[in-house]
């Protein structure tokens, strides 16, 4: 499950092959779309891009996967699937508190502290540009 | 008139082996509502693995868990083997079924006995750990360590099992079977045992894919899922076909588990029948290039998968892993509500949470 290829607007990095590209606006209609299909949601994987988060949610049905690929402007507020799918509290959560992603609708929200102590670092999985 | 009560569960508690916390409300004896904290045992694990180079990672996600540590290896390296395009020697495949299925084996034997030891079942739990000892001790000879094993490597393995070893595997596993059959009839009809686990934390079919679960508790409700169907690895060839169960309870947790003891006994015997001979290991040059990768494997808990990308040098991009007990966690704001609070702690076990997994 590889690819080399790279978009024209993002060369540096690479993308999963097979992933369906989403924006902010249908994120949540496609989603609905595919709980209404049957498809189980597996987890989401986020990644920093500089300017953007770049995050994967990935599916699955009768044991085939489906990627979805939402890249997002790190200011803007990503619709929370947790009303959709139950299981993505704890994901999207995770996200918020590691990488520091704006979720809006997060059906529980752990204030960005899921994991990590109130005196640990804040966003500690975002790149370190001067390290 | 009753009121609300919380009462923290954990994270210190008899049935965890691991630190979690649930809020419990009560309503009475009835629990209404559950909010899980997490943050005990949070490691930075996928972190650390941006800072490493590549090969050691195989030997830190091996620490993310302590009892099914070579499943984390195999997964690991398997989404690098797809980055590298390495293809592994058929003899390198059939070894990571035989530790694999040796990991689920005593992973399985210990939660069994901790499910006895959650409602007071004390010899029956220590019967059950007296096995498993068994299988750590072979662990320990074909490989030098008892649970993080360190025999999984980027192209294969790192180790070979003698053919000496091989047949003690198997007269061990004999051994286990006969001893199983004399205690797993009591975990499948006994009545104390039934009446802690029968109807208690129920899952419907309906619900269980839109909740998320995976493994065994996905397969106790009817769900015929495991991703050792898809055949990875040397799977393919051994006829693989999923313990499934109806109830959607504990007790059918509790049987698919039973059941998948006999199920590994089985792959084993397989596998080591059907053991080619040639190499452990495929050399290979330079690093992961930019690309990405996901791969899943089972393990004992259910589903693993890895995210894993490369940029060319020999410090990964990112290292996402999701683990099964990750997914089985939200599940339990939906089978602990109703329930009785002195049933919440085998509820809560039936999904065999594992915290160090679900942090990293």
């Amino acid at each position: 499950m590889t690819q080399t290829d790279t978009q024209p607007q993002e060369k540096q990095f690479p993308v999963l092959e097979g992933a369906e590209n989403i924006t902010i606006d249908n994120l949540t209609a496609r989603v609905k779309k595919l709980d209404e299909e049957g498809y189980r949601l597996l987890t989401a994987t986020c990644l920093d891009r500089g300017e953007k988060y770049e995050i994967y949610y990935h599916f699955d049905k009768d044991l085939t996967m489906l990627h979805l690929r939402l890249l997002v402007n790190k200011e803007e507020e990503v619709p929370s699937l947790s009303l959709i799918y139950l299981c993505a509290f704890l994901i999207e959560n995770e996200m918020k508190e590691l990488f520091g992603v704006k979720f809006s609708g997060l059906f529980v929200n752990y204030g960005g502290r899921l994991f990590l102590g109130e005196d640990s670092d804040i966003t500690p999985m975002l790149k370190c540009v001067d390290c | 008139m009753s009121t609300r009560t919380v009462i923290p569960m954990g994270p210190q508690h008899p049935v965890f082996p691991e630190p979690l916390q649930l809020k419990l409300s009560l309503k009475d004896e009835k629990i209404v509502d559950v909010a899980p904290a997490l943050g005990y045992v949070h490691r930075g694990i996928e972190k650390a693995a941006e800072k490493n180079d590549f090969t050691q990672n195989v030997f830190l996600v091996e620490r993310i868990c302590g009892i099914c540590s070579f499943i984390h290896a195999v997964c690991y390296c398997m989404a690098i083997e797809d980055i590298m395009k390495i293809e592994l020697p058929p003899r390198a495949n059939y070894l990571r079924v035989i530790w694999g299925e040796l990991h689920r084996l005593h992973s399985h034997m210990l939660w069994l006995g901790l499910l006895a030891d959650s409602f007071g079942f004390e010899s029956l739990f220590m019967k059950f750990w007296e096995i498993r000892e068994r299988i750590l001790d072979i662990l320990e000879k074909t490989t030098g360590a008892r649970v993080i094993i360190s025999a999984c490597a980027i192209g294969g393995v790192r180790r070979d099992i003698s053919d000496e070893h091989l047949q003690e595997i198997l007269t061990v596993i004999d051994k286990c079977e006969k001893e199983l059959n004399g205690i797993i009839p009591v975990v499948m009809s006994d009545t104390t045992v039934k009446r802690r686990t029968v109807g208690v934390g129920v899952i419907e079919k309906e619900k269980a894919i839109h909740l998320g679960i995976v493994g065994p508790v996905l397969r106790a409700s009817g769900i015929a899922q495991d991703a050792r169907m898809t055949g990875y690895g040397a799977y393919k060839y051994l006829d693989f076909k999923p313990v499934v169960e109806e109830s959607g309870d504990c007790y059918a947790r509790a049987v698919v588990r039973a059941k998948e003891t006999y199920q590994s006994i089985g792959l084993l015997r397989k596998a080591i029948n059907q053991l080619p001979s040639g190499d452990i290991l495929t050399k290979y040059k330079g690093n992961p290039g930019k690309a990405a990768a996901v791969s899943r494997v089972e393990q004992p808990r259910g589903e693993l998968i890895y995210y894993v990308e490369g940029n060319g040098t020999k410090n990964l991009e990112r290292v996402r892993v999701r683990t099964p007990t990750f997914s089985n966690v939200p599940a339990l704001s939906k089978m602990l509500p109703g329930m009785e609070l002195a049933d919440a702690p085998v509820i809560v076990l039936s999904i065999d949470p594992c915290i160090s997994c679900t942090e990293r």
